[in-house]
């Protein structure tokens, strides 16, 4: 439940950031009867990913065996590489967002052409949603129950409305830069899990065989059949006996992707800046 | 930032503690699972309807054995490690019937094991007990009891309990038309199960003292033969045939 939460109020939020950010620079030019044009592209990209969560949910019911193994495995491997540059890429780009976001709103509107407005929230929103989809379904194959993982899914996209309305309506300024840095570090955590558990995947596929000794085993402690040990693999990849390359792929990846993010240049202080700006102020200022 | 952060720990921990402490603890009978080059052991479970199981898996190979539920069996997938015990629990559905778990090495080896869950004890038909088409055996060292020496043909549970003292036994339903005495034999004394004129129907396995072994099966009318075949072998004794001890008695089927 915590795992699905986690990654739709994160995504959902850059959702509810980038749909204000396009409905807020439309009222601010008297443009609001373009409104519909912007739901219609976020509607559009909300059945895509659905479809493509659905077909995949579907693609795996259909497979049985090692070859569901290896489905699941490989998922698993292109969620946590897309996750990875997409954190990356977010963290880059969100100081110029706002601005790029509005130039292509100007641009859509000279040209006269309705189509790109929707296009431009359906391409914006779509990849958020395509993301968040991934990351779902390589997530939900194990841990809490089916009821669980969808509740904590829906409260995560709940809060991301909340926030996308109070962003909206400007009435009160949102620490989002922390929630974006702290769900950032906190999805590389379920990312580096992710890998652990695509390991034994591929190794229950027959894909992999040697992935070396297992060091210790705290079956006695945390079992990992028992609940809590369940809800611990899908958070943070736990595996009572791991192999040493579980391990070893674990902690490089924790600390290779977390130096590099803490440590990622921001363009120019200017920028930096400019990113507090595009992602806390901006939607807020143009409300006014 | 920090308060953010210790907030977020905070509500973590909440969670983990919150599902530690609601997780229940495992119950249920031990069922022990042995898993080694060869496939797993046992392949046949028996179990009263909606009793709690729990399975004690022992991967005696050196890669990773997986056990999980088939066609159906509401059991999930647990990978047990070379080398390592895992244990995990399976409520028997209250419905009679077999539910089968695939037991198997990744690409290898592949066992069925069979759950047989009939009616449990806390049922009305087995606390009204010695019923209809039941048949209640007593095993003992060495001799077989039965509380009936004919029933009606059709559906047929036979109920062994070994009251020892002493050695495992087991319920071996042989239909023959031989009398009980005279089938053949192996050199160790045990009965040839694959001699002309025997037919071995069914079979409750490895019953330990105080234990009870359950079995429901379908019986065509004619004569048949009880017996255990458990052969005890040490070294330095002759064969111990439990059978040749005299573990054997007539049951006619009408």
């Amino acid at each position: 439940m915590l795992f699905s939460l986690l990654v739709t109020a994160r995504e959902g939020i850059e959702i509810a950031l980038i749909v204000t950010i396009l409905l807020g620079y439309l009222r601010r030019i008297d443009q609001k009867r373009h409104f519909r044009e912007i739901w219609y592209g976020v509607g559009a990209a909300a059945v895509l990913s659905l479809a493509i969560g659905i077909g995949l949910e579907l693609a795996s019911r259909e497979l049985d065996g090692r070859v569901l193994e290896a489905f699941e495995g490989f998922t698993m491997l292109f969620a946590v590489a897309v996750l990875t540059w997409m954190l990356f890429w977010m963290k880059r780009h969100s100081a110029g967002i706002s601005g790029e976001l509005r130039h292509q709103i100007n641009t859509a509107l000279s040209r006269g052409s309705v189509v790109a407005l929707t296009l431009l929230a359906f391409s914006s929103v779509g990849r958020e949603g395509l993301e968040t989809v991934l990351f779902l379904f390589a997530g939900s194959n194990s841990g809490s129950s089916d009821v669980m993982f969808i509740l904590g899914g829906v409260a995560g996209f709940a809060l991301a409305v909340a926030v996308g309305v109070v962003l909206y309506y400007g009435s009160a300024k949102l620490p989002l830069r922390q929630f974006f840095f702290a769900s950032a570090v906190a999805l590389m955590v379920l990312a580096a899990g992710m890998l652990s558990n695509a390991l034994m995947e591929l190794q229950e596929a027959a894909l992999l065989s040697e992935l070396g000794p297992r060091p210790w085993d705290t079956e006695s402690i945390i079992s990992a059949t028992s609940d809590l040990g369940k809800f611990l693999h899908t958070i943070l990849g736990y595996d009572s006996a791991p192999t040493l390359a579980q391990i070893t792929l674990y902690w490089a990846y924790l600390a290779a992707v977390l130096s590099v993010y803490v440590a990622w240049p921001s363009p120019t202080p200017m920028a930096a800046q400019r990113q507090v700006a595009a992602t806390v102020v901006v939607p807020v200022a143009e409300g006014e | 930032m920090p308060k953010l952060l210790a907030l977020t720990v905070a509500a973590t921990l909440t969670l983990v503690l919150a599902i530690a402490c609601g997780s229940s603890g495992e119950g249920g009978r031990e069922v022990q699972i042995t898993q080694s080059e060869d496939g797993c052991t046992p392949t046949r479970i028996e179990a009263d309807t909606g009793e709690q199981l729990k399975f004690v898996m022992t991967n005696e190979t050196s890669g990773i054995y997986e056990l999980e539920g088939e066609e159906g069996t509401e059991f999930e997938e647990v990978v047990v490690p070379e080398g390592k015990s895992r244990s995990a629990g399976f409520t028997v559905p209250n419905e009679e019937g077999t539910y089968p778990l695939k037991c198997y090495v990744p690409d290898g080896v592949e066992t069925i094991i069979e759950i047989k869950a009939i009616l449990g004890s806390g049922s009305p038909a087995a606390a009204a007990g010695d019923t209809e088409g039941q048949v209640n055996v007593e095993l003992s060292d060495f001799h077989i009891a039965t509380s009936k020496e004919t029933i009606d043909d059709g559906d047929v549970t036979f109920v062994a309990k070994n009251v020892g003292p002493e050695k495992e036994h087991e319920l071996v339903i042989v239909r023959t038309d031989l009398s009980p005495d005279a089938l053949s034999t192996n050199v160790d004394g045990s009965i040839d199960e694959s001699a002309e004129g025997v037919e071995v129907i069914a079979e409750i396995e490895d019953v330990a003292v105080g234990d009870s072994g359950r079995l429901t099966i379908e019986l065509a009318s004619g004569a048949y033969v009880l017996l255990c075949n458990i052969v005890d072998t040490q070294s330095g004794t002759e064969p111990l045939a439990h059978y040749a001890e005299g573990m054997v008695t007539a049951f006619t089927v009408e």
